[in-house]
This record gives structure tokens, sequence and C-alpha cells, in this order.
């Protein structure tokens, strides 16, 4: 069967090659090619920069493949690998902020400048204000709205990968999009 | 994923003019991308292997056999040194015993040539009135057999020479 077919399987399916085919790196690589479009839009929305992206990216399925034999399949491999990929993320900007010396507004300044430079941004100037107006989101809201708005996530499935309560959840999506219609309203 | 129209429809409640654009990310990725994606995240895979692989070696049966054998002569080593620290039995004594008898001794017979120098000195004096009468009462009488004898503890091996 080619690849591309094989990348329909299922998590469980993947899981079970990965531990009785006797080939984990072969059903390794059908994960990375089943889940690294969703994995790599949501690391780009949060970092927006394309190589940052891709090192993080990288290192989210490096983790996911040390961690895969003690993987408990309870929590669902796509939820699980949404989780890693999202502490990558907040990490990785946690360590910008950190080696810049600069306060954490600054660091959105910095992304703010990287979508007015439209580099590999394709989006008009509506959706250049909607990237603008997003980074100014406290980052936790940040991933909620991502997640809801361009993911189009279920507040459960948003629940188990933040381990956050749906009514926190809900709560901090609307808050985040008044924000945005604000911002954008303002500019 | 959620059912798009619930999530539309939550938007149009919230924040309506937000509802166009959902789902559209606008950001572009170099070509081909995605099919050299799986490709570098192998390379890296296979680079930990190895140098996992490396490390797993360096434990391996010479280099094994080298620590064993370091770490046979540091317990031999310290077992000697351990065994050179422990008293050693000496006619059913330990040293600490033979000392601990020794010490006891030399402090009684220490203490019994003190007792008779001071106080017998003390006391010869003490039958003096004069010698008596220097001191107003019995604390200063005291003091002075303490200083006096301070003189004599603070060399105690002079005592048994002065015989």
């Amino acid at each position: 069967m080619p690849k591309c077919c094989m990348t329909n399987y299922s998590d469980e399916k993947l899981l079970d090659l990965y531990h009785n085919s006797g080939n984990p790196n072969y059903a390794f690589d059908l994960i990375v090619r089943k889940y690294q479009e969703k994995i790599y839009w949501h690391l780009r929305r949060l970092v927006l920069d394309h190589e940052d992206t891709n090192d993080l990216i990288q290192e989210v399925f490096i983790k996911a493949w040390k961690g895969l034999e003690r993987f408990r399949s309870d929590s669902g491999l796509f939820t699980w690998l949404y989780r890693i990929a999202t502490n990558e993320a907040l990490s990785f900007l946690k360590r910008k902020k950190r080696r810049f010396f600069l306060p954490w507004q600054d660091v959105e300044e910095s992304l703010i400048t990287k979508v007015d430079s439209n580099q590999g941004f394709t989006g008009n100037e509506i959706q250049k204000l909607l990237q603008k107006a997003i980074l100014t989101l406290p980052e936790k809201q940040r991933v909620v709205f991502n997640m809801r708005y361009f993911d189009e996530m279920k507040y459960e499935e948003i629940s188990q990968i933040l381990e956050t309560s749906e009514g926190a959840l809900k709560a901090s999506y609307h808050h985040a999009a008044k924000k945005i219609e604000e911002y954008i309203s303002r500019h | 994923m959620e059912d798009k129209d619930k999530i539309k429809k939550e938007l149009k409640q919230v924040a309506p003019s937000l509802e166009k654009h959902s789902g559209e990310t606008p950001f572009s990725v170099p070509g081909n991308y995605f099919e050299t994606l799986p490709q570098d995240i192998r390379k890296r895979r296979e680079q930990l292997q190895k140098k996992q692989h490396t490390v797993f070696s360096r434990l391996g049966i010479p280099q094994f056999a080298y620590a064993l054998t370091v770490a046979v002569f540091l317990i031999f080593a310290g077992y000697f040194i351990w065994q050179k620290e422990t008293p050693q039995a000496m006619n059913g004594y330990t040293d600490d015993a033979l000392f601990d008898e020794y010490f006891a001794y030399y402090a009684d017979y220490q203490s019994a040539a003190y007792y008779d120098m001071v106080l017998g000195e003390t006391l010869e004096e003490a039958e003096d009135e004069e010698f008596f009468a220097t001191f107003d009462n019995e604390d200063e009488f005291i003091d002075y057999i303490a200083t006096y004898g301070d003189y004599y503890m603070q060399s105690p091996i002079d005592v048994e020479n002065s015989w």
C-alpha cells in the first residue's frame, strides 16, 4: 500500500504497527506523515516564523519518538502530539524572551513586525490585522483561540490537550474573540 | 473536529465580525516542505539513535571489564583501609578499652597525687591561723585552692616528677 494511503490508518492501527510490526521506525514515519501538517500549522500560528516552526516541529516529533514507547493510548495520539507541540511552542517563546532580556511585550512586538514584513504571509490587510490582534492576547488565550478559530476543535478536545475545564476554555475563547473584535474595530 | 456551523454560530453571537475569516491561515510554506519534513525528522532520529548506540557501546564488554577491575581494586583498598582503622583486639581488649583503662588508672593516680599535694599543703597552711585569716570567707579560700589546683593541672605529668 502506498504511503499516502497508509496515513489514513487510525491511531490504534498506527500504534499497533509501532509496537507489533517489528519495524517501529516505519510506523513512526506514518505517524509523522499523518499529523505533520496539523502540528505544523498549530506551531506556525503561535511562533509565526517558518524557520522557528521547522525547528520546533522536528523537536516535537523527536520527543514523541522518544516517548512513544511509554505512551498510554488512553489520551489519544492526536491529543498527545498536540500537547507536546503546545508545550514546545510556549517554552520556545519563553526562551526567546529570556535570551534577549526582553519583556514579554517586546517579543510580541517582534512577532508583529514579522507579520508586517510579509515574510511568508499571504493574507490580506484584514487578515494581517487579525494576526496582530491575536498577538495582543495572553499566551494561553492565544492557544485556545487558535485551536477553536483556525483548527475548529471541540472544547472537549482542547480540554484534553490543555488539561483545562471546558467551561474555562469557553470563557477564555469568548473573551479572546471579543478582544480581537475590539482591536480590529479600533484600527 | 467540531461541526463548522456550530463554531460559526457561536462566533456570530460573540464576535460577529470575525465570522467570515475563521479557518483561514494566511501563511505560506516553502514548496514540497511536507514531502521533505518526514525525511528530515528521520535523519535526526537516526543521528540520535547512532549517538545512543555510541553511548551504549562505551559500556561494551572490554570497557566494562576495565571498569569492573577498577571497582574491585577500590573495594579491596577500601576494605584494607577500613581494617587498619578498626580497633584491633588484643588479649580480649580492644585498643580503645586498653586506652580507657590506662587513662582511668592514670587519672586516679594523678588525682590522688594532686589531692595529697595540694590539699596537704593547703591544710598545713590552713592550720596556720595567720594564713587562714587572709581569707575573708570560705569562697575566697575555695578560689585559692582552685587557682592553686590550676597550676598543677596545667601540666599533670609534673605532679609525678615533683615527688
